[in-house]
C-alpha cells in the first residue's frame, strides 16, 4: 500500500525530530503496524547521512578581494548619471519635436478645412453662445441630409446614416469626445446624440489649436458607400458669444494663432519633467 | 558564539580593512563555494556567485550586527543562487561536465588516506547525489541543500530564505520524496557497497 502525503510529512518531520508528542504517537504507530513505512525510514536515514556526508569542496580559486573591486564606484555611477540625464534629455527634444511637427500638420489640416466643400456643402453657423457655454451648429447639407442642431450639452438631432462626433474643447489642453454609434436606422427615424458632460471621455488636447473657450464639432459620413453623400467631414469653431462670428472662426489665423500657446504649454510640462529628472538626478 | 579573532577581524574589516576581510573570505570561501556549488550545480556559476557574495558581504559589513557570520554568509550566497535559478540566467551544464572540465574541483572525503578506488567510487556516489539535487526544482532543492547537506536548522532555514516555517516543511518533505525516487532509480549504476537502499 502506498504511503499517503500525511505518511511522507510525518515522516520528514520524525527525521529532524520535529514531531509534536501527539504527531511522533501517530508516527511510531503507523511505524510498528507498517513495515513499507519502516523501509522507507531506513531509505530516508541512509539517504540523509549520504547528503550530510557530502563534502565540503575546495575553492577552484582564492575569492579574496582587491581594493578595485571594493572600490566605491564613484566614476561608474557619475557615468551613469550623465548619460542618464543625456538620454532623459534627448528623450525630451525628441518629443518637442514630434509635438512641434504634429502642430505643423495640424495647422496645415486646419488651414484644408477651412476652405468651403464644393459638393455637399456645408454652413456651419453660430446661432448663439451664451456664457454659459451653450453652443449651437446647424449643419445644412445637400443632398437633402436634414439640418443638424448641435449645443452643448444638449441633445444633437441627426439624419440617417448620419454619425456624429462631436468635440467638446473644455480647456486650451484637454478635449472631450462623444461618438454617437452609427446604427442602421429607418430613413424616417432621426439619431440623436446626447452630449452629456459626465460621459465624455478626457483625453490630452493637443494639435487642435483652437481659441480658448471654444468648441470644435465633427460631422462625419460613414455611409457613403450606400447612396448617401460622400464623407462629410467638417469642422468649425465657435468664439465666445458677442466675440467673431462662426464663419470667421473658419479662417485658418483663427485655429493656428493659438498654436504657440498650446506648444508653450506643453514645453512648461517638458521643463517641468526635466526639473524632476534633474532633482532625482541630484538627490542619486 | 563568534570566535574572539573573527570578531576583532569582523570589526577592522567594518572600519575598512581589506586585510582583515580577506582574512574571513580564506576561512569561509570553501563553504561558500560549496553552497553555491550544491544549489547551482554548476562549478562556473558557483564560482561567480561566491566572489559576488563577497563582494556584496564587504559592502554591506556595516548592516551585520554579530551572530553567526557563516549563516549570515551563507544567506547571502544563498539568496544570489536563489536568485540564478528562478532567472535561469546561466545555461546549465550537469555536474560530470563540470568535473571533467573544471578538472581542479577537489572532494574533501570524510576518509583522511582513502584508496584511489574508493576515491574515485565515493566520487560516482557524489556525483550521482548531485545530479538528483540537480534535478529537483530550484524551490525544493533549496531546502534541501539547506537542510540535508548545509545542516540547517528549521528556524535557521526560515531565517535564510524567509520562508514560513510550513513552507519549510512541507517543500523539504517533497524534496526528500523526490531526491529519494531518483537516488533509487540512478542507483543502480552505483557499486554495490554505496547503493543507498535496500531494494529487497
Amino acid at each position: 500500500m502506498p504511503l499517503s502525503e500525511r505518511d511522507i510529512d510525518l515522516l520528514s518531520a520524525y527525521l529532524d525530530d520535529a514531531l509534536t508528542e501527539s504527531e511522533r504517537a501517530e508516527f511510531l504507530q503507523a511505524l510498528a503496524q507498517s513495515p513499507e513505512l519502516q523501509r522507507e525510514l531506513a531509505d530516508w536515514q541512509a539517504m540523509r547521512r549520504a547528503l550530510a556526508a557530502m563534502p565540503t569542496l575546495r575553492a577552484p580559486r582564492d575569492f579574496t578581494l582587491t581594493p578595485a573591486q571594493v572600490r566605491p564606484t564613484r566614476v561608474l555611477t557619475a557615468v551613469w548619471r550623465v548619460l542618464s540625464a543625456a538620454a532623459a534629455v534627448v528623450l525630451l527634444v525628441g518629443v518637442a519635436a514630434v509635438f512641434v511637427r504634429q502642430q505643423q500638420l495640424e495647422g496645415e489640416a486646419i488651414a484644408q478645412l477651412a476652405t468651403p466643400l464644393a459638393s455637399p456643402t456645408a454652413t456651419w453657423a453660430q446661432e448663439s453662445i451664451a456664457r454659459d457655454r451653450q453652443a449651437t451648429l446647424v449643419s445644412e447639407v445637400a443632398g437633402g441630409v436634414p439640418t443638424a442642431t448641435v449645443s452643448a450639452p444638449i441633445a444633437v438631432p441627426l439624419p440617417p446614416t448620419l454619425e456624429a462626433t462631436a468635440v467638446v474643447m473644455l480647456e486650451s489642453t484637454s478635449i472631450a469626445i462623444v461618438p454617437t454609434p452609427m446604427a442602421q436606422r429607418e430613413p424616417s427615424e432621426e439619431a440623436t446624440a446626447v452630449l452629456e458632460s459626465t460621459s465624455m471621455a478626457v483625453v490630452p488636447m493637443v494639435g487642435i489649436g483652437a481659441p480658448s473657450g471654444v468648441e470644435a464639432f465633427t460631422l462625419k459620413d460613414d455611409d457613403a458607400q450606400d447612396g448617401m453623400p460622400p464623407l462629410i467631414e467638417q469642422r468649425g469653431f465657435f468664439a465666445e458669444a458677442d466675440d467673431t462670428p462662426a464663419v470667421a472662426a473658419f479662417a485658418p489665423t483663427a485655429a493656428t494663432q493659438d498654436a504657440p500657446r498650446t506648444l508653450g504649454d506643453l514645453l512648461e510640462v517638458l521643463w517641468q519633467l526635466l526639473l524632476r529628472a534633474l532633482a532625482a538626478w541630484l538627490r542619486g | 558564539m563568534i570566535p574572539d579573532d573573527e570578531a576583532r577581524l569582523v570589526g577592522l574589516a567594518q572600519g575598512g580593512d581589506l586585510e582583515a576581510f580577506n582574512a574571513l573570505v580564506l576561512r569561509y570561501q570553501d563553504y561558500l563555494y560549496t553552497v553555491a556549488y550544491r544549489l547551482t550545480g554548476d562549478a562556473a556559476a558557483a564560482s561567480d556567485m561566491a566572489q559576488e557574495a563577497f563582494i556584496a558581504a564587504y559592502k554591506k559589513l556595516s548592516s551585520y550586527k554579530g551572530g553567526n557570520l557563516k549563516a549570515w554568509l551563507a544567506r547571502i550566497v544563498t539568496n544570489r543562487c536563489y536568485d540564478e535559478l528562478r532567472h535561469g540566467k546561466r545555461r546549465r551544464t550537469t555536474a560530470m561536465d563540470n568535473l571533467r572540465e573544471g578538472g581542479e574541483e577537489v572532494l574533501r572525503l570524510a576518509n583522511d588516506a582513502p584508496s584511489p578506488e574508493n576515491v574515485v567510487q565515493q566520487r560516482e556516489l557524489q556525483r550521482a547525489i548531485q545530479d538528483c539535487i540537480n534535478a529537483l526544482n530550484p524551490e525544493q532543492r533549496l531546502v534541501l541543500v539547506l537542510s540535508d547537506v548545509q545542516g540547517m536548522t528549521y528556524q535557521e532555514i526560515v531565517e535564510t530564505t524567509a520562508l514560513n516555517l510550513g513552507t519549510v516543511k512541507s517543500r523539504l518533505s517533497r524534496a526528500r520524496k523526490a531526491m529519494r525516487a531518483c537516488l533509487q532509480a540512478v542507483q543502480e549504476l552505483l557499486p554495490a557497497q554505496f547503493r543507498l537502499f535496500n531494494n529487497e
